[in-house]
């Protein structure tokens, strides 16, 4: 079922190299893993782009700051001086006007210079909206509220660049909730009480002059109060929510929650000078710098917040970069580990191969002495320790045909093709070395009698004891004993001399005299005639001499009464 | 602008002669009345000796009632006629014997008989100059000047006393209000001289008690002498707000929060505030039954809710007496605006009081009634009313306000000023925060 299953992709896999199958499947896991990373750096990427567009917005709306500051305080000198078309405060008009004009300059001109060309052009329109404050009309049905109005108009233009830069720059989607939450306080209920206190500010001042307040001045007054309280109000508790609601924002160095609760100064301040004083004796400049001030403090809340943002924007920014580093780095890493870890993989797997490959050649080659080793731990081990187990076995077979080939079958001697072997090696060893070796050539007596008084059974079984005896006399490795053909043995000892070779033959004569043979209750006498021959070490000899010699030795034996040995001369 | 600056310059109207003045004292009271009584003497000359003990024993000479009307028809004015006609089977007016109670401080007296010499009007009659605390016209030449003898009259120096407010629709619909009131004339602080700059006519401070959802709530009104020049000024604190504010429009025909629509900003005391939207006619002086002595009434008017009736309060506990009032028309100027197109004043010789308004919708139609019920306060002493009551004779229902302290029905009438910062609307915003 399984390999059914699997069966397309076994077939696949077996026409490919390993090399191949490793890349192939190397390929599947590290492409999309790679791709997945790639795509977090680039998205990463996107995100800081984003950011540092708010950032650029954020310095820009800083920039704006002061012109905004400024343009206040321009409206509400300018609804001081409708004072029964008196200019009461000109000069300072006219010095803000220019300062303000300068501002505005160097706003369009130097912190847009990268900015969009719509941006650009509103930034410019202030400018030439500027003169037009100059040209308020005045007569005497303006009233305070008009002037507010038509130099408000000027300050509302300001606010909606500041809008505008909120929105170009993107500060309104922020996945940073108090981001959001500053942004959308800062375009919303700040402005919207900043221009509350400018209110207060420029009607108080103006009704300070006329040191008189007519009905509809008292509507204006109670409905600014009510706003500025409502909206100082809700300011305040939105300010105290994210104070609490976010530690990072209370404890941050550019916010000085003291602005919040001086909110209701303002008001205070209106009510006490203006409202509750019958006699509107407060000279309207005190007020209107005691305004100021109050003013002064929620602009440096302000600016404090919009710090504070820039500060948010900063740090969101390196996180992000942070953290595209990360991702860099950490896909650095894992495709190095990979590819290290891909090319091990290659190379253990090349290697054992071809160390199974050199040895099954080996094998191939007939050397079935070298161990088939592989230094790992996986399943071509095995498959190594089967091939080896495989190699042993031939082994072991050969050894069993090569022992075959060089013994006699009845016997369990060794026959005459490995004793020709031997012999000659011995020789040839015997004339390098100068060493004696010895052959003696043994017959057994009569056994064609044996054979034909009791079958051929029992010459084996002669045969047999015979061989046992032989074996047992030969104390040395080095020294052999073969059935050379029929009842004809032969014994080689090496390293031995005349002595030596009289000395083996004597006891092998004696014991072979007095061994009990029985076959079937028939005791049967053995006896053997053995030639011997000896190199004689001051010259080189060779097998057939040797042999030959021997041979002639035994036919002595046989001749002068067989159960004998005799040394050939 | 442009107006206040021609009265500056403006003609100055003359004061009455040094014999005219003279008389003052001798064929008529310092406050410029008739000091013999009439002929029939239904009406004594005054004596200065304030409020006579038999007041509460005394029994009505008379009742005039629907049936009866038409006999007295020349002692009664158009609204106490419409009274009896708009509530036929329940209106009755008790006529009880006169007496002249009215009595003010000698100083103010004294000043009255100087401010005949030396009072003057401006312009067209709506700003003043050189007056002492008294009556600054005691022999009038205008309507203008009588009615600027009714809003400096004599009420002493501070008070405190209660305002219990009652709209009634009918007997089973009524609506309470329960007010704490102080109020201070720094026109006649003794420092003052004849100085009209730089002092008010009045300071005003209500506190609301009652109905529980207003408690709290209270309202301070400055009131100038020259009200034109230095336009009433008001502030009012609201629990709901938590916050002074400056009250804008408050005079003239603007609506009262608490008057359930039956009266308006300057019917308060029946006329209060500028004069500039009318013209005024001093139409003479005649006999008629107006409400005086009414010491059955006191402040707490929830305590006597015998009082409470359909159409108009318990006629038991009032009492008419004839006196001799002046008859002071306004018409509406043109290009004014103002709810009521004309209202006739009857205002008692004696005290300068305002005792029967009659108010005419911009149809001529007779729109609504109200009536000072005066009361000899001889603590101070003074007339004064006891309660004021306003009849809308359309909705057939009226609008009663008790002045007296809501426990005894007295007046607490202080020698001492205040302290300067007392009326302050600072002060008024630590009091309503407490």
């Amino acid at each position: 079922m399984l390999s059914a299953i699997f069966r397309p992709a076994v077939l696949l896999m077996n026409r490919l190299s390993y090399p191949m199958k490793f890349g192939m499947v190397t390929a599947l896991f590290a492409i999309p893993l790679v791709t997945t990373n790639l795509q977090l750096i680039f998205e990463r990427d996107q995100e800081i782009v984003v950011v540092e567009r708010k950032l650029e917005g954020i310095q820009l709306i800083e920039a704006l700051h002061p012109i905004v500051v400024n343009s206040e305080l321009l409206r509400d000198i300018s609804v001081v001086n409708l004072y029964q078309n008196v200019d009461l405060a000109g000069d300072r008009f006219d010095s803000i006007h220019s300062e303000l004009k300068e501002q505005i300059f160097i706003f369009s001109n130097k912190d847009l210079a990268n900015s969009n060309n719509l941006l650009k052009l509103s930034a410019q329109s202030l400018s030439w909206k500027m003169d037009s404050i100059r040209e308020t009309p005045r007569s005497d049905a303006t009233t305070s509220r008009f002037i507010f109005e038509h130099v408000n108009r000027y300050v509302k233009s300001e606010y909606d660049l500041q809008a505008q830069i909120i929105n170009d720059y993107g500060l309104t989607a922020d996945e940073d909730n108090l981001s959001l939450q500053l942004v959308t306080l800062l375009a919303g209920e700040m402005q919207k009480y900043s221009e509350l206190m400018g209110m207060g500010r420029a009607f108080g001042s103006f009704y300070l002059t006329e040191s008189f307040i007519d009905s509809s001045g008292i509507n204006l007054l109670d409905a600014t109060l009510s706003q500025l309280d409502e909206s100082a109000g809700r300011l305040g508790k939105h300010v105290e929510v994210l104070l609490k609601a976010y530690p990072r924002f209370k404890d941050s160095v550019y916010i000085k929650p003291l602005a919040v609760s001086s909110l209701n100064e303002q008001i205070r301040l209106l009510e006490e000078t203006v409202v509750l004083d019958p006699d509107l004796a407060t000279d309207w400049d005190n007020y209107f710098q005691s305004s100021t001030k109050q003013y002064d403090i929620f602009n440096e809340f302000k600016l404090g917040v919009i710090q504070h943002l820039k500060y948010q924007y900063l740090e969101q920014l390196r996180i992000k970069r942070n953290e595209k580093t990360f991702y860099i780095s950490s896909m650095a890493a894992l495709s190095i580990i990979f590819a290290y870890l891909f090319v091990g993989f290659y190379m253990s797997i090349r290697t054992s191969l071809r160390q199974l490959v050199s040895a099954t050649m080996n094998v191939a080659e007939g050397d079935l002495d070298k161990e088939i080793v592989l230094d790992t731990r996986d399943e071509l081990r095995s498959l190594a320790i089967v091939f080896d187990s495989m190699r042993n076995q031939l082994k072991v077979r050969e050894q069993q045909l090569f022992d075959m080939a060089i013994t006699d079958e009845l016997t369990g001697l060794h026959n005459r093709k490995y004793f020709n072997d031997a012999l000659s090696q011995s020789v040839s060893s015997a004339n390098r070395t100068g060493t004696p070796i010895t052959l003696l050539v043994l017959d057994i007596d009569h056994f064609k009698v044996i054979n034909d008084t009791y079958g051929h059974p029992a010459g084996d079984h002669c045969l047999k004891i015979v061989a046992d005896v032989f074996s047992d006399c030969l104390g040395r490795g080095a020294d052999v004993v073969a059935r050379f053909g029929g009842e004809e043995f032969v014994v080689l000892l090496s390293a031995a001399d005349r002595k030596g070779g009289e000395y083996m033959a004597e006891m092998i004569c004696h014991r072979i005299r007095n061994l009990p043979v029985t076959y079937k209750d028939h005791d049967v006498s053995v006896t053997v005639s053995i030639g011997l021959a000896t190199s004689a070490g001051d010259r080189a000899v060779t097998e057939e001499e040797l042999l030959i010699k021997a041979d002639k030795a035994l036919y002595e034996a046989k001749e002068s009464g067989r159960d004998r040995w005799v040394y050939s001369k | 602008m442009a107006i206040i600056l021609l009265a500056d310059v403006g003609v100055v109207v003359a004061a009455v002669s040094k014999e005219k003045a003279d008389e003052l004292g001798k064929s008529l009271t310092a406050y410029g009345a008739i000091h013999a009584g009439n002929a029939n003497n239904t009406i004594p000359a005054w004596t200065g000796d304030g409020e006579p003990v038999v007041l509460m024993d005394e029994q009505p000479l008379f009742t005039i009632t629907s049936t009866n009307k038409d006999e007295h028809r020349d002692y009664l004015n158009p609204g106490a006629l419409a009274m009896f006609e708009r509530y036929p089977d329940s209106f009755i007016m008790n006529i009880y014997p006169s007496h002249r109670t009215e009595r003010s401080p000698d100083w103010v007296y004294e000043n009255s008989k100087k401010n005949a010499l030396e009072t003057q009007l401006l312009g067209d009659g709506d700003e003043i100059k050189n007056v002492w605390g008294g009556i600054p016209f005691p022999i009038p030449n205008s309507g203008k000047e009588v009615i600027w003898n009714h809003r400096l009259r004599w009420r002493g120096i501070f008070l405190r006393t209660d305002f219990v407010s009652m709209a009634v629709y009918n007997k089973d619909k009524t609506a309470l209000n329960k007010t704490s009131v102080e109020v201070a004339f720094p026109f006649y602080y003794r420092e003052r001289g004849n100085k009209v700059e730089g002092y008010k006519l009045q300071y005003f401070l209500a506190i609301n008690n009652y109905p529980p959802s207003q408690a709290g709530g209270s309202l301070l009104v400055y009131e100038g002498i020259n009200a034109r020049r230095t336009p009433r000024q008001a502030w009012a604190y609201s629990p709901g707000q938590r916050r002074v504010r400056r009250v804008p429009n408050a005079g003239y025909d603007a609506p009262l929060a608490d008057s359930h629509g039956m009266r308006v900003a300057d019917e308060v005391d029946l006329f209060n505030g500028v004069a500039d939207r009318y013209d005024w006619t001093l139409k003479g002086k005649q006999e008629m039954y107006i409400s005086y002595n009414n010491v059955r009434i006191k402040g707490d008017l929830t305590s006597i809710e015998d009082l409470v009736q359909n159409g108009h309060p318990n006629p038991a506990y009032l009492r008419y007496e004839k006196h001799r009032v002046w008859v002071l028309e306004a018409k509406l100027k043109s290009g004014m605006n103002h709810i009521y197109k004309t209202r006739v004043y009857y205002i008692d010789e004696d005290t300068w009081s305002i005792v029967y308004a009659n108010l005419y919708d911009r149809r001529e139609k007779l729109w609504r009634v109200s009536i000072a019920y005066l009361r000899h306060y001889p603590e101070l002493p003074v007339t004064w009313a006891a309660m004021f009551v306003y009849h809308d004779l359309r909705k057939g229902a009226y609008f009663m306000q008790g002045n007296g302290d809501e426990k005894s029905g007295r007046i607490y009438f202080e020698k001492n000023l205040p302290g300067p910062n007392h009326f302050s609307p600072a002060a008024l915003r630590r009091k309503s925060f407490r």
